[in-house]
């Protein structure tokens, strides 16, 4: 049983979706005011948060903002379709993944499972959890990232990126297949979710370290982990 | 309006002259007195003239005559009644062609080789008849238009016509200036800038601002005012109607697969219930798009532009839009002229071209061919790219090629309610081309069939020269 806490102001649909998500194994919180959600989410560990945007109290994107400020919690935003401002302010903030609203429960259910997958993939040592590129250390067992002796704190999408990435350092990945592995879904073109997601840890990644960019864009192809010393990748 | 201006302008400065100039004529005529008046002047003061000299010759013979006429450098004679040569002085006189003088009882003028001798009869004091000469050199006579008009017009006229063009033109400016801003404010707003307003001179002086051309202005911003307010009420109810359907249609996905869940899969329930969720799935869609095409019309501009590489754009979008080509048997072709880069945002583009994209494989014949080419072309203001895309459809009536870029715009009402659209992609599509400066047009294909053709401004210095033929063919 996942415990999932879902934040929305339409009781309705709260009780409906509760409904629908605990015959396939998850258990769901619901609370309709923002500011009382934040507090359930600080309080309790869960392993998800469906987060609406427009909350009386205080609306999804300030709770996502205390949410990051010292936690890495899955944070799934449900936006406004057709709004695509709220979709890129919430992967700017640092959700993991959005939906616009209103949705196909089936497409809520893959995403939720998507998101918890790569947590729970992180969590198995499956062979080499350590990886080691320059100053960059993952270890994807313990799920941390240490860059020149710093702990680099990242969400769950960013671990799964970076984790990516490291497995072959300097090679370019495509974003179709970046998708498909990190996301879960086929890679669009509308959906700038990988983008956003990169330039988060491209941001973090540069905080720690000398280098001007961790990881390139190249144009039309896909991603690259540059690689500036000579490359050691430690296998244990 | 260079038109207007010109023809305003050259009117009134002609007529203006043309007053200047009639009037200056009337002036000269009338200022001058007749000529019986002017001989009569001339003659009293010949009379005169003469008798002096008559006396003066009496008194004081010849010598008197030539100190006067030497000290006033004029030449003259005097001769008897009988013709007899008394104090010459005229040198043709002297010469003996002294046969047309003779004593007249009234002053003659005649011409006389180089010279015109005014003949005069005078009678001295004591009596006795005379007949003085005053010859003076010809006059260069002048010919053409009256000497008097032109000297008397010399200054005043020029300045007159200068003054004129002056006051004509501050004239026609003040016409034409209130006119030009109007029309192209009128440009704007039938460009779908409802923001467009006339500025109102700040000028608060009572000279500019009573006049007709003020309170065009006026009334134009008052019309503006309600034509934004009247289609900003539409865009609003349009979004908020979308809005409020959201919740209720997201708990009915939710509902719905609730029912599914339970629902025998074999029972016709199951059927029924596929059959509610593709028509939930079609308003969600529609309502995304409603709701897309009222923000995309909130923006005036788009931010965090960057270079987008349109002939990348359309590789990505043919796979996906090939299989809806596949299921109506159709083939989707790509031919890039060249690679064109310009300043956009990826995402609206990428929906725009997709939209028309969609659109041409939705109406175009059964086992019929998309095309879509990609070329750039020169123009003054550097280069555009320029995207056609053109299906094998039933074509558009010609009246009727600018509306298909309306919200909800159907040509054939009958026919496209099976093709699945909404008449919003197209919509969608323009307000995407026009936030990046660029057209959007449709026109009918030789053979039948419709083209979209997408102008774009090309970001300076992109390659556009021809690199060959590139084909896509990935639904053949």
């Amino acid at each position: 049983m996942e415990d999932v806490l879902l934040i929305d102001d339409d009781v309705e649909l709260c009780s409906m979706l509760r409904d629908y998500l605990e015959k396939y194994g998850f258990r769901v919180s619901a609370i309709h005011r923002g500011d009382m959600g934040l507090k359930a989410a600080l309080e309790r560990r869960y392993s998800l948060v469906l987060l609406d945007v427009m909350l009386p109290g205080i609306d999804g994107f300030e709770i996502l903002r205390k949410l990051r400020a010292d936690s890495a919690l899955n944070v799934l935003m449900l936006t406004a379709r057709g709004d695509d401002v709220d979709r890129i302010v919430g992967l700017e903030i640092g959700a993991d993944d959005y939906l616009p609203k209103p949705f196909n429960p089936r497409e809520l259910l893959a995403r939720m499972r998507a998101i918890l997958r790569r947590t729970a993939a992180a969590g198995t040592p499956n062979g080499h959890t350590l990886l080691r590129v320059d100053d960059l250390e993952l270890d994807a067992a313990a799920r941390t990232v240490i860059q020149n002796g710093r702990n680099v704190e990242l969400t769950g999408v960013e671990f799964a990126l970076l984790e990516v990435l490291m497995h072959s350092p300097g090679k370019v990945i495509a974003r179709e297949e970046l998708a498909e592995e990190i996301l879960g879904r086929k890679f669009n073109p509308l959906d700038r979710s990988l983008d956003m997601h990169l330039s988060r840890l491209r941001k973090k990644l540069a905080e720690g370290s000398s280098h001007e960019d961790r990881v390139k864009t190249i144009r039309g192809a896909g991603y690259q982990l540059t690689i500036h010393r000579n490359l050691a990748e430690a296998k244990e | 309006m260079r038109g207007l201006f010109f023809k305003i302008f050259v009117i009134f400065w002609i007529a203006q002259s043309l007053i200047f100039i009639i009037s200056t004529a009337l002036i000269v005529q009338h200022r001058f007195p007749r000529p019986d008046v002017l001989m009569d002047s001339l003659f009293s003061s010949l009379r005169n003239q003469a008798r002096e000299r008559v006396d003066a010759f009496e008194a004081g013979g010849c010598g008197s005559l030539k100190t006067y006429a030497a000290t006033h450098g004029q030449t003259i004679a005097l001769t008897g009644a009988a013709g007899s040569n008394l104090c010459p002085g005229v040198p043709d006189l002297a010469g003996g062609s002294r046969d047309g003088i003779q004593f007249q009882d009234h002053i003659v003028g005649r011409q006389m080789g180089q010279q015109y001798v005014w003949s005069v009869p005078v009678t001295s004091a004591t009596n006795k008849n005379y007949v003085f000469l005053l010859a003076r050199p010809n006059a260069p006579e002048g010919h053409g238009p009256n000497p008097d008009f032109l000297r008397f017009a010399f200054p005043q006229l020029p300045v007159a016509i200068a003054v004129g063009g002056a006051t004509t033109f501050a004239l026609v400016l003040l016409f034409t200036r209130p006119l030009v801003k109007l029309r192209r404010a009128a440009r704007e707003l039938a460009q779908g800038n409802l923001r467009t307003r006339v500025a109102e001179p700040a000028s608060k002086s009572r000279f500019f601002r009573g006049d007709e051309f003020q309170a065009l202005v006026h009334d134009f911003n008052h019309m503006a005012d309600r034509l934004e307010s009247l289609v900003g009420a539409q865009q609003l109810l349009l979004r908020d109607v979308s809005h409020e359907l959201r919740s209720p249609l997201a708990r009915l996905n939710v509902a719905l697969e609730l029912a599914r869940e339970d629902a025998d899969p074999d029972s016709e329930i199951e059927t029924h219930l596929g059959r509610i969720e593709r028509e939930t799935e079609r308003l969600s869609k529609l309502i995304g798009q409603l709701l897309t095409l009222s923000s995309m019309e909130a923006m005036n501009q788009v931010d965090n532009l960057g270079p987008v590489l349109l002939n990348e754009m359309i590789h990505q979008m043919i796979p996906d839009a090939g299989y809806e080509a596949r299921q109506r048997q159709c083939t989707i072709s790509f031919h890039a002229g060249a690679e064109c880069i310009i300043l956009g945002k990826s995402e609206l583009l990428y929906r725009a071209i997709e939209n028309i994209l969609r659109n041409a494989i939705r109406y175009t014949e059964e086992s019929s061919e998309v095309e879509i080419r990609l070329s750039a072309e020169p123009e003054e203001k550097g280069g555009v790219a320029v995207l056609e895309i053109s299906d094998r459809g039933p074509g558009i009536p010609e009246s009727e090629l600018r509306s298909i870029f309306q919200p909800f715009y159907r040509v054939d009402r009958a026919r496209s309610a099976g093709t699945g659209g909404f008449g919003v992609g197209l919509a969608i599509a323009e307000r995407a081309v026009k936030l990046h400066h660029g057209e959007l047009r449709a026109y009918n294909r030789a053979g039948g069939g419709t083209t979209v053709r997408l102008q774009l401004p090309l970001i300076e210095g992109s390659d556009n020269h021809g690199q060959g033929l590139r084909t896509a063919n990935p639904a053949g």
